[in-house]
This record gives C-alpha cells, structure tokens and sequence, in this order.
C-alpha cells in the first residue's frame, strides 16, 4: 500500500555519501544494502535513498530543480520503493470507471497512450513509476509522483492536440513538457483490471490495418512484465527474486493482457485505435 | 563485447545475418543474433536503472560504456553487437562504448558511392542529400530531440570521419571487412571476421551459412514478414545487395563529388586509385 508516512517534501539538499556500506548492489549509478542506496548521476547530482525517508540530494554544479526533479519522480523514486520491497514497473497508469488499466514495458508510447486514454475520460495515477500491490491487485503512484500529468514530447502533444503553453518544464535540456491530461486522481490505491504492452511492428500499414491487438499467454506476460521492472537487478541483488516473481506470475495469471502492435509512421493515426483496443483489454 | 560496426546501409545486417546462420544453423531477420543495437534505450534503462529519455543525448552518450560495463557485467560471455555510431572521444575521454568491456571489433567498410546510394533509399531523400550527409560532420541517426525514437542518438561524423574513427583508434583491436570481398569472396571473408571475432568455423560451415543467408532469402523473408530494422521510410530494406551499383545509378557530378570528399580514405581502402 502507499506509504503514507512518506508525505511531504520529497527531497532536500544535503551531503550524500560516494558509497553504501556492505552495499549488496553495485551497478554504474546505483549502489544499494537492504535500507539504503546512492543514486548518482554525474550532471545532476548524487541521491541519498532510505526507505520511508525524504530524498537527500547532493546537486552537481548547474543542476536545477527540475533536474532534481526529474530523477526524484523517477528513477529514484522507484528505488525508494524497492527498498520499501514495493514493486514498479516502467509504464503509465490509468483509472478507467474505478479500474486501473497499466500500459507498460518499452520506452516509447506508453505516456502518449496513457494521455490518450485519459483524454477518453481516464485519470492519469502514475506516470513512468507505477507501483503494484499484490493483495489485492492494485496500482498507484508514489510519493511525489505529480497524478493526473504526463510526459509528452512536442510530436505526440500535437498529435494530442494539447497546448503547450500549458504545460510545465520536465528538465531545460529536453524538449520534453509536462502536461495535465483529465482529472487528477485520488491518492487511494485502484484495482489493477488489466495490462497493456504498446510495441512498434514494421509489418504493419501499406494497405493493411495500422493497429492490431494480440492478447498474451502466462509465460510471455511474466517475461514481459519482467522486462518492465523497475531496478529489476537491485531485486535481485537483494534477494527478493522470489517476491519479483511471485508478483509478476499472479498479475499474469489474474489480470487480462494485451499486446499492441501499431505500425511505424504517424502517431496522430495511430493513438485513438489504440487506446481503443487497450479499453478493450478491461474485463 | 563484440562490435558488428559500420557506417549505416554498408553491410552490417548481412554480416550479422551469416552470423545468425552459423550460430543459429538458420536465419530468421526479425531476430538475428547481435540485433540487440548498442543505441537501443530498452538495455541502456535497465542496465543503469534510469530513464535514457530523462537524458540529453550528451549526458546519455557519457553514460553509454557504463551501460556496457553493467552489461557485460552480468551477462558474463562474449556478445556481438552491432552498432553505427563513429568512435569519436566524448567529455571524459572514452568513447560512447567501453574499451573495457570490448574485445574486437569488426568493422565493416563499403565504397561510399553505393553507401550513398542506399542511404538516400533507407532514408527516403534524394540521392544529393545522402551524399551531404555522408560530407557532414554533424550527420547523426536518431538526432530529433523533439520526439523520443526507439534509439538514442548516435552521431555519424563524415564518412570518412567515421571510418578512421574505427580503424585508426587505439583502444582495442579492429578487423575490417570489406563490403565488396564479401561478394567476391565470402566464405574466405566472412570466415576470417569469425575467427577474428573467436569462432573457429570450418570453410564448409562458412559456405552454408552464406547460402542460408543468402540475398535472395533475406528479400524474401522481408517481402513475406516485414523487417523491424526498416526505417519506415523505404519501400524495403533489402534492395540489390551489389558492389558497383553507383555506376548505374548515382550521377557523375555527385560521384565526383564523393570521391573528392573522401579521396583519401577511399584510395587507403582500395575504393580509387
């Protein structure tokens, strides 16, 4: 569930340490024991993680707010849930009539989908960072997360139709912009109704359908999902691999899910069949 | 890691299928074996844990050899690799991969004339465009910062900037292999890029893997399931697959053109006199 003793600020400035003391985790960016991580990312600054704690950020030189920002919301943001043994995955979030509908996996087109459902009457709970409770099966965001907003590049914005004079900065050296698409949602976690995987399939268009949508078997949805894991080696690395799994098999076995393919080209004649067949994926 | 790299539309695709054919015993285009692009967004997120869409493409680029080293790290065996980018230094020094975590790399080279000529057809431009691009330091694939594309940027430099990055670097070996000698020759060719690479295959397994690999099988797949690799901007991705092409159809001022831009590195490769 979310943890509710994590409100307020969501990072501070501080000094942060180069390393974690018996670190069970050390990758490039991250080192991480069973409480405590750093996080460090050279042109923004280093990242003091613990669980139930706010952020502690030990800026580089230049870095702005949204810079901070921009990582806290996100990576970080996921580490701290990890340390909290909460699972993300990578992907948008959408309250659809009180049920959550998860677009996940890849890097490209699960914001753009999830704003074009929320354009449909959805309300954006998570954007890049969703958290996944397992009894019940329930989605939100976490702590800092803005609700309700999505990142948009200028292509699918205008695709969208959204006006970017209305929309917030994600960091200055990217053209990126936050938007506020639909209602914003409550905070209380929504049942987890089904799961969507957005790809690119260059066989698709010429003459044929530009959209189509497959539904997915148990073992391709755990691999998928898997894929889609947030720090999935700090996990790992943990020891809570089991847990991981555990997860990822009920959402497979539980929870209805599709796989949608859209042909390369246009996204503006793409996204409205999409968000279609992904609606179609709620029981 | 070894590196299947090149200048984009020289012959890194069909390298990389013979090689799935020796390794797989087939070729299916939709998943060679070293399809995995060193550019590609999904292994750089998860192998640093962070979004390379929160990155500019610089601050990406400075962080791409410690992508690899995590890679590397926990994959623990050799994997081949393709990548486009040119090896030029970045900020700290290293280039966009890692020298440490790389043990050869395989350059593939093909004469610049026909290299024109199919980057104007992948890329959908006309055929004095792509010969701009090949003259333009700044040329890069992926370069519009205004949308997110499946791969980062990856910058290009000249052709002939990007060729000397490659074989003229001193941070881990370099095999090249010619475009052309894989036509004329390419059991032999594409034989000694194997072993260069570690495989020790034997010149019967070579010969079958060519043949499985074959042009006409890889159109062929492409014509009845599609290529994931096109630019959606061609009408196909396999085209003519010839040495010489240039001749037929590139103007004599735009060859002219190219062999006076890139003169030199063109006669050290056997491409002009």
């Amino acid at each position: 569930m979310p943890d509710k003793a994590g409100a307020g600020p969501r990072w501070k400035d501080g000094p942060c340490p180069d390393h974690v003391p018996g670190a069970l985790h050390r990758s490039p960016l991250i080192e991480a024991s069973a409480s405590t991580a750093v996080f460090n990312v050279p042109t923004v600054g280093k990242f003091l993680v613990r669980a139930g704690h706010p952020v502690v950020v030990q800026r580089a030189a230049y870095a702005t707010d949204h810079d901070v920002d921009c990582m806290v919301v996100g990576p970080v943001a996921a580490l701290q849930c990890c340390l909290e043994g909460r699972l993300c995955l990578r992907g948008t979030a959408v309250d659809i009539g009180g049920r959550a509908l998860v677009v996940f996996g890849g890097v490209k087109g699960t914001s753009s989908l999830g704003a074009a459902l929320a354009l449909g009457g959805g309300r954006v709970l998570a954007d890049g960072v969703v958290c996944i409770g397992s009894s019940p099966l329930s989605v939100w965001a976490p702590h800092g997360n803005d609700r309700g907003r999505t990142t948009l590049w200028p292509d699918t914005a205008k695709a969208l139709s959204l006006d970017p004079s209305r929309s917030s900065v994600v960091r200055p050296v990217l053209a990126s912009r936050r938007f506020q698409v639909g209602d914003e949602p409550s905070e209380a976690p929504v049942p987890l109704a089904a799961l969507v995987l957005p790809a690119l399939d260059l066989s698709l268009g010429g003459s044929g359908p530009l959209v189509e949508k497959d539904s997915m078997g148990p073992s391709a949805a755990v691999a998928a999902l898997r894929d889609a894991v947030w720090h999935s080696p700090v996990w790992a690395d943990l020891g809570r691999q089991s847990e991981e799994f555990r997860l990822l098999t009920q959402m497979a076995a539980v929870v209805p899910m599709s796989r949608i393919r859209r042909a390369d080209g246009s996204i503006a004649a793409t996204l409205k069949d999409m968000a279609r067949l992904a609606e179609e994926t709620l029981p | 890691m070894i590196w299947l790299a090149s200048y984009p539309k020289s012959g890194n695709t069909w390298l990389r299928s013979v090689y799935t054919a020796l390794v797989q015993g087939d070729v299916d285009i939709n998943g060679l074996v070293a399809g995995a692009v060193s550019s590609a967004r999904g292994l750089f997120d998860t192998a640093l844990g962070i979004r390379s869409s929160d990155l500019s493409p610089d601050e990406a680029d400075s962080l791409r050899p410690a992508a690899d080293d995590a890679a590397a790290a926990r994959i623990g065996e050799d994997r081949w690799r393709k990548i486009h980018d040119a090896l030029f230094p970045g900020p700290t020094g290293l280039p966009v991969i890692s020298p440490d975590a790389t043990r050869i790399a395989l350059y593939v080279i093909r004469d610049p004339r026909d290299v024109a000529i199919s980057y104007a057809h992948h890329a959908g431009m006309s055929h004095k465009a792509a010969v701009e691009c090949l003259a333009t330091t700044d040329s890069a694939v992926a370069g519009d910062a205004t949308q997110l594309l499946p791969q980062m940027r990856q910058c290009l430099g000249t052709w002939s900037e990007h060729v000397l990055s490659w074989v003229d670097q001193d941070w881990f070996p370099v095999h090249v292999v010619r475009y052309e000698d894989c036509i004329t020759a390419p059991v032999k060719t594409f034989r000694e890029a194997f072993v260069a690479g570690g495989l020790c295959p034997s010149e019967a397994e070579v010969a079958d893997a060519v043949a499985r690999a074959s042009w006409d099988r890889l159109k062929e797949q492409e014509a009845q399931a599609g290529f994931r690799e096109r630019s959606g901007r061609d009408v196909s991705f396999f085209r003519r697959g010839k040495a010489g092409s240039w001749k037929e159809e590139l103007s004599p001022e735009l060859a002219q053109r190219v062999a006076r831009e890139h003169g030199e590195v063109m006669a050290r490769f056997g491409y002009i006199p």
